[in-house]
């Protein structure tokens, strides 16, 4: 039996028969390239942030959690705003590429909002006093949009009918997605109910070797998230692809029996009191 | 996949639906957290904030009530001490001009310092702080604000130590 080949981007076509293995790793060239870019980008990073940039005039040696924080902080919308597309993908001409890489930027952006939140409280004790303030709109805003995403996960979990539950975590993942806009621009509209400073890379506000350190961070976690990102759309593309060739041989099972009305699990005719 | 001993393809009784009901727990719990967040926001939101110049024109206004007081400390006003075992600082804030004396009970954060501008929570008290005689070069003006609150909310400048350095130079500052 031959596994269905649904095209995929920069996915090897599952070739496998039922009897042999499919693909058993989701690497490539391209995920080959983009990791060790991504070791490569974490020693630069290390190296500029604690040798080759110096302490800040005001923050001194805490604006070293700048060049990972910052990165994370804007680039985690990188892969909720993947899960966006792809969740209008399906819902529109019910993709299921669109479905994979909705669940896969999901996933990998729940995490990159989880390390924001982190790598923000373990700098927040130190500059404002407190690793969380409630009243701090972007701090919460981000919180929540965490929550919603997990929430969109845990929805994916819950059994059910694929292509509804589908349908079900898109329309959630869109709804979740309006968080954005006020989590950007939150600063702006609640300048005195925010710790946060307003844009300091937008506004070119940091400059030289820190700027450069800057720039190394960003290209590490956008590594980060493009190595993550495919791998993961690779093993549920995977995952979709064995529950595909279980679903086949089982129907080729029930067939091959109605054929010679042997029950194939104990090997015995139902009139010889073969199980049912 | 392909053995007929590996399948098992006998009918099997409807599931228990416990999977489910996890699953749908767990959603249920994400949107229960989601909205005791937003209540805290909400609640944390119901406290007004006045900037420095505001909250002393407001004064009477405000009496007792406890709002968030902005401003940035101003150099040569920073006073700590200890009181029974807790830490106590004493200072003054400017905003557009207007110095408000501030009365903090616990510790700074590390990047409390001149020039960088806070948040305080508190309220307005009469008089003078218990054994105090004044606030160094602050306003004096028979108030204090009594902060249990202190958070400091740094500028999008980044510069590095060297760069302020040259620049105070350029400037005729002291190195």
């Amino acid at each position: 039996m031959t596994v269905p080949t649904n095209p995929s981007p920069d996915l090897a076509t599952p070739s496998a028969t039922a009897s042999a293995p499919l693909l058993t790793s989701t690497s490539s060239r391209l995920t080959q390239v983009l990791g060790i870019g991504w070791a490569i980008s974490v020693v630069l990073v290390v190296c500029a942030a604690f040798w080759w940039s110096e302490p800040d005039a005001t923050q001194g040696e805490l604006v070293r959690l700048f060049y990972l924080h910052v990165p994370l902080a804007i680039l985690e919308y990188v892969p909720f705003l993947l899960c966006g597309i792809g969740s209008v993908l399906f819902l529109w001409k019910r993709s299921e590429w669109g479905d994979l890489m909705a669940h896969a930027g999901a996933e990998v952006g729940v995490v990159m909002c989880a390390l924001t939140l982190v790598t923000g409280a373990v700098w927040g004790r130190p500059t404002w006093g407190t690793y969380w303030d409630w009243s701090d709109v972007r701090l919460v805003t981000t919180l929540i949009l965490c929550l919603l995403f997990v929430g969109y996960l845990a929805l994916r979990r819950v059994p059910g009918d694929p292509t509804t539950r589908a349908k079900q975590a898109a329309i959630v993942a869109l709804v979740a997605l309006i968080d954005i806009p006020l989590i950007n621009r939150s600063v702006e509209w609640w300048e005195n109910r925010t710790l946060h400073q307003k844009g300091t890379i937008a506004q070119g506000k940091i400059e030289d070797i820190n700027a450069f350190a800057t720039l190394l961070g960003f290209i590490m976690v956008g590594l980060g998230i493009a190595f993550l990102m495919t791998h993961r759309f690779r093993i549920a593309w995977l995952e979709r692809q064995v529950d595909r060739v279980g679903l086949d041989d089982a129907i080729a099972h029930r067939r091959a029996e109605a054929a010679t009305g042997v029950d194939a699990s104990v090997g015995r005719t139902p009139e010889e009191g073969g199980q049912q | 996949m392909s053995g007929d001993e590996a399948l098992d393809l006998t009918p099997r009784a409807p599931r228990s639906g416990g999977r489910r009901w996890v699953s749908i727990g767990i959603v249920a719990a994400v949107l229960a957290i989601i909205v005791v967040v937003m209540v805290k926001l909400l609640g944390d939101a119901t406290l007004f904030v006045y900037e420095a110049d505001a909250a002393v024109e407001k004064r009477t206004e405000l009496g007792d009530d406890r709002f968030r007081l902005i401003g940035s400390p101003l150099e040569g006003t920073i006073v700590e001490s200890q009181d029974q075992g807790q830490t106590v600082v004493a200072f003054s804030v400017v905003f557009e001009g207007v110095t408000a004396d501030v009365v903090h009970i616990g510790d700074p954060p590390q990047l409390f310092q001149p020039g960088v501008p806070v948040f305080l929570e508190g309220r307005w008290t009469p008089g003078l702080p218990d054994g105090s005689d004044g606030f160094v070069e602050g306003a004096n003006d028979g108030f204090y604000f009594a902060s249990d609150t202190l958070r400091v909310k740094h500028d999008s400048d980044y510069r590095n130590d060297n760069e302020e350095r040259i620049s105070e130079a350029e400037s005729g500052g002291e190195q």
